[in-house]
């Protein structure tokens, strides 16, 4: 009996797992199609719209980075450098800085800062335009709400993320210099070459993917939910907790995925 | 009865007009036909701004900024300028209606029917919207269908014709066709 519910269960999950992910694949090509081949390509309205999203989500995102960025990019910095140089391999500075930076901290770091910026205030933004009927009134527009209102957001997320992690790389490396500045006596130009030289393709593709990925998903769950969700205020709470915890899961996926590369 | 391309029509908010109007949105373009009604809200993640010149910088690719004098001369006759960049949520009921107004006349279309209770705009404002609603367009051809009641004395004063629910419907399709 109970054998039979929990294989029941497995069943449901499953099938809910796979609807999920066809919807989520579904809704993100008819966003880049409604965005990038419709006739209103580079409509100075939506270039408006993706510049007041990049503002609203990512630049109100750099004061704190700049302050999380100073904090930890030093933190693991200093941690790092001073085991390395206890261990006597101050030559493999440069490869673990950019292991760590490049590959983990910047996506890691800027994309949970960004998971707690964006993520909620994009939820809440489709949540109420759903509720309050606005999508009825782009209909009467014939303005395709794909392109004007899911798009914008879409594309904001992911140069957001793209910025900001870069600038997270950034600060850090510069943190590292004061820091290994004091314990090795060296200079920025040693520390960026030690960087540059250590930098391998997959690095780049790695970080490359994973900001691409948690930039798009950051913007694509929560519309994806707040879409799923019925006409009701009522509703937002319950379906917000559900578009963060689908969120903090692809997250997780999307940085071991990376790790992999 | 056709003077022009251009009318305004006003309405009382019923079920049958509320019907009539949904089936005039789907047939019709916001181009052809501009609609204030509670049915079709402002965008809450929107300014007044955004709001009132979406459809006609998205249809004619203007960006937001060439247009923005339009709109301020426009909320200025209404003594509103400072609407301007509000959200929709800090409109008084009368802003909210005269913001609708100009998102539905901003880029002149053929008909703009007003399926709305005007009875909060006053005496005063009711006026002054009739007024500004001829002076914008000349030759347009007011027709004012089933009574408010409370203005109905303010009628006789205007050049406004009276006709019934069919009349009216015969009518705007002719011109739309």
């Amino acid at each position: 009996m109970y054998f039979i519910k929990f294989v029941e269960n497995i069943g449901k999950w499953t099938v809910n797992i796979i609807l999920f992910f066809t919807g989520i694949v579904i809704f993100t090509i008819k966003i880049f199609i409604a965005g990038l081949f419709s006739k209103a390509f580079l409509n100075p309205v939506s270039v408006t719209f993706i510049l007041r999203q990049i503002n609203f989500i990512g630049v109100e995102l750099i004061k704190t980075t700049t302050i999380v960025a100073m904090i930890l990019g030093l933190a693991i910095v200093g941690t790092l450098s001073n085991i390395l140089i206890n261990l006597g391999a101050t030559t493999s500075i440069g490869v673990a800085l950019t292991g760590i930076l490049v590959k983990i901290a910047a996506p890691f770091i800027t994309g949970l800062l960004f998971i707690f910026r964006a993520a909620s205030a994009i939820f809440i933004d489709i949540a109420l335009m759903k509720s309050n009927n606005d999508f009825k009134t782009l209909q009467s527009m014939d303005i395709d709400e794909y392109q004007m209102v899911f798009f914008p957001r879409v594309i904001a997320s992911i140069i957001s993320m793209f910025i900001l992690s870069s600038y997270f790389i950034l600060l850090s490396i510069i943190g590292s210099f004061t820091l290994l500045s004091f314990q090795l006596n060296t200079t920025l130009s040693v520390v960026g070459q030690q960087v540059v030289s250590a930098l391998q393709v997959s690095d780049v593709i790695s970080f490359i993917f994973q900001i691409f990925f948690i930039g798009l998903i950051v913007a694509i769950i929560p519309m994806y939910t707040a879409m799923e969700q019925k006409r009701s205020q009522l509703w937002i709470i319950v379906s917000m907790n559900k578009s963060m915890l689908r969120l903090f899961y692809l997250f997780i996926l999307i940085v071991f995925i990376g790790q992999l590369i | 009865m056709t003077k022009n391309k251009a009318m305004t029509t006003f309405l009382e908010t019923t079920h049958e007009t509320k019907n009539i109007v949904s089936d005039l949105i789907e047939k019709y373009s916001w181009g052809k036909v501009s609609v204030v009604t509670e049915e079709i809200p402002l965008m809450s993640a929107l300014t007044v701004l955004d709001n009132i010149v979406l459809y006609k910088c998205y249809s004619k690719r203007l960006s937001i900024s060439k247009v923005e004098n339009e709109v301020i001369e426009f909320l200025n006759r209404y003594n509103e300028p400072n609407i301007i960049y509000s959200h929709k949520g800090q409109l008084n009921k009368y802003q909210h209606f005269i913001a609708k107004l100009a998102r539905a006349t901003i880029h002149k279309p053929d008909i703009i029917v007003i399926c709305m209770p005007v009875d909060y705009l006053g005496i005063e404002n009711f006026n002054l919207f009739i007024d500004i609603i001829k002076e914008s367009n000349t030759d347009l051809e007011n027709i004012m269908i089933l009574e408010n009641i409370r203005f109905s004395n303010l009628y006789d004063n205007l050049d406004i014709n009276k006709v019934g629910i069919n009349e009216w419907l015969t009518h705007v399709i002719k011109i739309l066709n």
